[in-house]
């Protein structure tokens, strides 16, 4: 389970975080919904180890992994993976180098039995030999993903991965997503501000805005309850639903 | 725009026609047969010795005080930049009359005093280098368990290895047209051997063959770099990226980056102006007050009005860019200019003694034109990244294009073009090569006054000369490494 007790981050005097707890049970999938600067990447990268807190504690399994002002686990022993916003795809390497970055310790067959499971998954075969350059964006969030996913991550966190890709493309990489979270059961985290991921990946979620929890739970709570407030509004809104919302 | 094309494209077809003119198969095989190999290898072992000399010890302390945050850091940046004050010739004309050894007569001396001379060039291209490094990729390694030394060894260096391919080539092509070091240690180079023929031998036949030969090396050299300038704006697109910010050094790494920065700047810096500054206080009553003004005050004014010429001339040329991936024909020629900072100074002073052209004012336009790629390439490469967006947008909200340049483009090359004088100016000031062949009568300059006393072995009387060398381009140096450091500057000039 991961554990995210009273977690709070200042940066050049402003509150990023303000005071978030939450729970993650494991195989469960998690998202963090919000209106930009509302701290979200934030605490992701607070998962992750890549910023450190100013108080409270991020666990996992019971191991404390971030305490305030320290990093007691690094980033690359957590055995998280992270897909980033742009991908941050290795300009030096090929695409299927790219899948075998985090494979290294593994001898050279299960590596490229890996690799080639993990091309094979995301429709890339073809692109294999390729530079990541001149891949178009979704074609580079899929080896983004494969990239994450081949080291087999106890902890999956998902950065806005959709958020520069057409719509068409957009749903099909959702449903790869959605599939190989099915099948693999990985514990996931994934950051967006389209309310309608929630629904797609059946996850439950979080409302960040300012640095703080608006509200939790899942959207079919949400709705049910009414939207009487901001935060039904917003999701509403990201459903395209707000005209059906009637306040309780 | 002709005037600058002409500027930086002449010296290199001046080299290239004369050569082709001159060219007599006897004298390239009584070359062949006597000097040319003595004076071959002995240019290429000095300048790959200084070569992996200055790539040592200005890429380590690049890479470790770009990733690591620890206290004096500012100091340490600073320290790695001050060989560029005192100059190779300078420093081995000290060490030769303070040492008896005849180490410091030897070939290896000579590559020690060049490297060290051009590692804050190999530091300052890497720090660029670094800056540009996307801190995402580095994190994405470590979210797939690479550690820090993995990362820099599977994603730091691979990525890093264009720019320390140019770095090399940079330091390879400037240790081969060095002149002054070459000639006060006493090693026969090219450059040494093309400087007798034409003014000791009076033939400047064989000198332009040498100097066809020099040049055709430096401009190999210069490919490298512009291939890196290419690839870099080729790779415009994924520069959106934040740049890795420096992670906290452990007290003993602190002290053993602080250790590491001294590899070039003791013998670069330190120990020659310890030298020069104990001589100095024991000469300091006997020094003529006058000339040391009059030489300190014409290389000021050389080095100021170069860097005018070099500011007016790339503002020139930036209001024919078009910002932005689009590159225009313009942006890609411009990196052909390297070859200008590439080319053997005297090979290039030979263009404006075949005119018959000497004085002040041709001193500066050669050294404009020698130094013009320094402040050109950093503002084509600052347009390459500046987003079309931003001047379109200016333009929607009812600017001329004049006014867009002027409030959007500019204050974004600010960084950019500020490094490029820095630079100029402080290169500039310790120019000797132009001043000692094209000076007319009456001209002096610190670095000539410095370099005639070392041709007597008499530097000790110019060492107070040396300190006020090490003064008129102290304080450009210190700005420089603000910039270089501070995270607004290596930012803005990564833009």
């Amino acid at each position: 389970m991961l554990s995210i007790n009273d977690l709070s981050a200042y940066a050049a005097g402003h509150n990023l975080l303000h005071s978030v707890s939450l729970e993650l049970a494991e195989q469960r999938t998690l998202a963090l919904l919000g209106p930009s600067g509302g701290g979200k990447t934030t605490l992701l990268r607070m998962i992750m180890g890549f910023s450190t807190p100013s108080s409270g504690t991020v666990s996992w399994r019971g191991t404390v992994l971030s305490a305030p002002g320290r990093i007691l686990v690094r980033p690359e022993k957590r055995r998280f993976g992270m897909v980033f916003q742009d991908g941050a795809l290795f300009p030096h390497l090929s695409v299927a180098d790219n899948i075998a970055f985090g494979l290294h310790s593994l001898d050279k067959k299960t590596r490229r039995q890996l690799t080639d499971e993990w091309l094979t998954r995301l429709h890339l075969q073809r692109l294999a030999k390729r530079p990541v350059q001149g891949l178009s964006g979704g074609e580079q969030q899929r080896v983004a993903l494969a990239r994450t996913m081949a080291p087999k991550p106890e902890l999956l966190l998902l950065d806005e991965p959709f958020c520069n890709l057409d719509r068409l493309v957009r749903c099909d990489l959702l449903a790869e997503l959605k599939n190989i979270l099915r099948e693999t059961k990985t514990t996931t985290i994934v950051v967006t501000h389209d309310a309608r991921d929630v629904i797609d990946l059946e996850a439950t979620f979080v409302l960040l805005a300012a640095g703080a929890v608006v509200c939790h739970g899942s959207i079919d709570d949400l709705l049910t309850k009414g939207g009487d407030d901001w935060a039904g509004k917003f999701l509403a809104h990201g459903l395209g639903i707000a005209d059906t919302v009637q306040p309780a | 725009m002709a005037a600058l094309v002409g500027l930086v494209s002449a010296p290199g077809l001046f080299v290239v026609a004369r050569g082709i003119v001159d060219f007599s198969p006897p004298w390239w095989q009584h070359l062949a047969q006597t000097i040319l190999p003595f004076y071959a290898k002995n240019t290429l072992t000095v300048a790959t010795g200084a070569t992996a000399f200055a790539l040592l010890a200005g890429g380590i302390p690049a890479w470790l005080t770009f990733r690591y945050d620890y206290p004096g850091r500012p100091a340490s940046v600073f320290l790695q930049l001050l060989p560029l004050t005192i100059p190779a010739y300078v420093a081995a004309g000290l060490f030769l009359e303070a040492s008896a050894s005849p180490f410091f007569e030897s070939r290896a001396a000579l590559a020690l005093e060049l490297g060290a001379g051009a590692a804050p060039l190999v530091f300052l291209f890497l720090r660029i280098a670094l800056a540009r490094l996307p801190a995402a990729l580095f994190e994405a390694a470590a979210s797939l368990g690479a550690g820090p030394l993995e990362q820099f060894r599977r994603v730091g260096l691979p990525l890093l290895a264009t720019p320390l391919i140019a770095a090399g080539c940079l330091v390879m092509a400037e240790t081969m047209s060095d002149f002054g070091t070459a000639t006060r240690v006493g090693i026969p180079t090219l450059t040494v051997g093309l400087y007798q023929q034409w003014f000791a031998l009076q033939a400047p036949g064989i000198a332009t063959m040498l100097g066809l030969i020099l040049f055709v090396a430096a401009a190999c050299c210069a490919t490298p770099v512009i291939r890196f300038g290419l690839a870099r704006q080729r790779a415009n697109s994924a520069a959106a990226l934040q740049p890795l910010s420096p992670c906290p050094a452990p007290p003993l790494g602190a002290i053993a980056i602080h250790a590491l920065c001294l590899l070039a700047a003791f013998p670069g810096f330190l120990a020659p102006l310890s030298l020069a500054g104990r001589w100095a206080a024991n000469n300091i009553d006997h020094v003529d007050i006058r000339p040391l003004f009059h030489d300190a005050g014409t290389t000021v004014s050389t080095a100021v009005l170069t860097v005018t010429l070099c500011l007016l001339l790339t503002m020139a040329f930036a209001a024919l860019l078009e910002p932005g991936e689009r590159a225009s024909r313009w942006d890609r020629a411009v990196w052909l200019a390297a070859i200008n900072f590439i080319s053997p100074s005297l090979v290039m002073a030979t263009i404006w003694l075949a005119a018959g052209l000497t004085g002040q004012t041709v001193i500066v336009i050669a050294t404009a034109a020698k130094l013009l790629p320094l402040s050109l390439l950093p503002v084509a490469d600052a347009m390459g990244r500046l987003p079309a967006s931003l001047v379109e947008s200016a333009r929607a909200l009812g600017c001329t294009r004049l006014a867009a340049v002027r409030r959007v483009v500019l204050p974004q090359l600010f960084p950019a073009l500020a490094g490029g004088m820095l630079l100029i100016y402080i290169l500039a000031t310790a120019e000797l090569t132009f001043a000692l062949t094209l000076q007319s009568f009456g001209y002096g300059s610190l670095a000539l006054r410095i370099y005639s006393s070392a041709s007597l072995f008499l530097t000790q009387n110019a060492s107070v000369w040396v300190l006020c060398l090490v003064l008129v381009s102290l304080y450009p140096v210190w700005r420089l490494s603000r910039f270089v450091d501070a995270p607004r500057g290596i930012h803005a000039l990564n833009q």
